[in-house]
């Protein structure tokens, strides 16, 4: 068996080394060997900075570190001598197992993707504004309230088409780990309030608030922060048709600022509330009817909650409505600022 | 609206010149359509031959960047007092916009409120007038 696996380990076109701890190489397929342009003989026995002088400086050793000294495997990706890797450690009794994958083109390849995401967009986006514009010349032309709503519906349809650019953009950006953050102080009432009050312009819906007295303090970015609680909230009036009412609440919980939206819609199925926040997850509703959208918002928005050290949960029941609850964590002011006022 | 002001326009995209100018016009403004290869314009423009209240201005155009455009603008005495609104459908380009000198921002798709907010603000500020 473990002579059938070394044998399988020799003829892979991914990198296999395995390292005592000492560091010593103790293992090696001829991947490593093409790499590090040195042989078997010339490797095995040899502590890995005698081959790599620069080992120490890199995360692998970091990583390979953490491995050992925890057991656990990790996994992780790192670019090295112009080439980036997919690297495994794997801890075993006697040092760590090391898998490395050359992933190269397919960065390159969703660097490419992104790249022209982005140059689509712009294409996109400069229409839509042509469109906004003659829709809004167009109303002030009609004379009739049905000629009013089909310039309103437009003019909606144009958001809407500019929303699935934007959350595609963002979708790859988050794939490269090129998603942007801009944090600052920010008090969580203050935003809730401007986030439904824009909402009311173009929602009829009931939204109705419940803020606590004093400010709720928080570090994040308010553009994207704006971005989370308005999908939230869309998709509470989204998933709640016939239905006009919205509770949104904030709260201070311990060491969290909650915001809690709550609707009385069709609620989600006890089957799929595991899977809501993933990618392209697609929500149908009690008889199966779809909901136009791709998929990408509640992703979006617990990638934005994760990146500010936030948590996101749902509590739902079919025919009953959802509760979407997102937690951020209180700001706490730094000793010598406080000091200050 | 409360003042008819002279708009200047400039853009690679012609629809978007149409379609900002057909705005521009209906709410009562005055407006000029221009390409940045259109160089009668600028050239006016940078003699102090020409002076509108107002410059609009795309950031991809071909040929120049709109941010060079608008650096050139704000260090030319001519030109230097006219305020500009500069567009574009890459928001993150903003904090380059106003670091060229633009008085203002405004990210693709935009309507006639959005655009006229940031007007309204400027004659309010007492940059335009």
């Amino acid at each position: 068996m473990q002579q059938q696996l070394v044998k399988v380990l020799a003829t892979t076109h991914d990198g296999f080394f395995a390292l005592d701890r000492q560091w010593r190489y103790l293992y090696l397929n001829p991947v490593v060997e093409r790499y590090e342009r040195k042989s078997k003989q010339e490797l095995l026995g040899k502590v890995i900075w005698e081959v790599f002088p620069e080992a120490k400086k890199m995360l692998f050793y970091r990583k390979y570190h953490e491995a050992m000294a925890s057991g656990q495997v990790i996994e992780f990706e790192e670019h090295i001598d112009f080439k980036w890797f997919d690297i495994h450690v794997i801890p075993f009794d006697m040092g760590i197992w090391v898998f490395y994958r050359d992933i190269t083109e397919s960065k390159l390849s969703d660097e490419r993707k992104d790249d022209f995401i982005r140059m689509a967009s712009h294409e996109l986006k400069t229409p839509i504004t042509s469109l906004k514009l003659y829709a809004e010349l167009l109303r002030d032309l009609v004379t009739t309230d049905e000629g009013y709503d089909y310039i309103h519906n437009i003019n909606r349809q144009a958001d809407v088409l500019n929303k699935i650019i934007t959350d595609m953009l963002d979708l790859s950006h988050i794939e490269l780990g090129r998603l942007e953050f801009k944090k600052r102080t920010l008090d969580l009432n203050r935003l809730v309030t401007e986030v439904i009050t824009n909402l009311q312009k173009t929602s009829p819906e009931r939204l109705e608030t419940k803020l606590p007295a004093k400010p709720l303090t928080i570090h994040g970015d308010q553009m994207r922060l704006t971005q989370a609680l308005t999908n939230l909230i869309n998709n509470a009036i989204k998933y709640s048709p016939g239905r006009d009412r919205i509770i949104i609440t904030v709260k201070k919980n311990g060491r969290w600022a909650e915001v809690a939206i709550q609707d009385f819609g069709i609620g989600i199925d006890p089957a799929y509330q595991d899977q809501i926040f993933e990618r392209f997850f697609q929500a149908t509703g009690t008889k199966g009817k779809a909901f136009p959208g791709m998929g990408i918002g509640l992703y979006l928005t617990k990638t934005i909650v994760d990146k500010h050290g936030g948590k996101i949960s749902v509590e739902s029941e079919l025919g009953l409505g959802s509760t979407f609850t997102l937690s951020l964590p209180i700001y706490e002011a730094p000793a010598s600022a406080k000091r200050h006022g | 609206m409360d003042k008819s002001l002279e708009i200047l326009i400039i853009d690679d995209d012609p629809e978007i010149l149409k379609a900002v100018g057909a705005s521009l016009k209906h709410h009562g403004h005055r407006p000029l359509t221009s390409t940045a290869e259109d160089n009668g314009c600028i050239l006016e423009l940078r003699r102090g031959h020409y002076r509108p209240d107002l410059i609009l201005m795309d950031i991809l155009l071909s040929g120049t960047d709109g941010r060079r455009l608008c650096q050139e603008f704000k260090t030319n005495p001519q030109t230097a007092t006219i305020p500009i609104i500069m567009f574009s459908a890459y928001p993150n380009i903003e904090p380059s916009a106003k670091a060229a000198g633009a008085d203002a921002f405004l990210p693709k798709p935009f309507g006639w409120r959005d655009l006229n907010y940031l007007i309204t603000e400027l004659l309010d500020t007492k940059k335009i007038g």
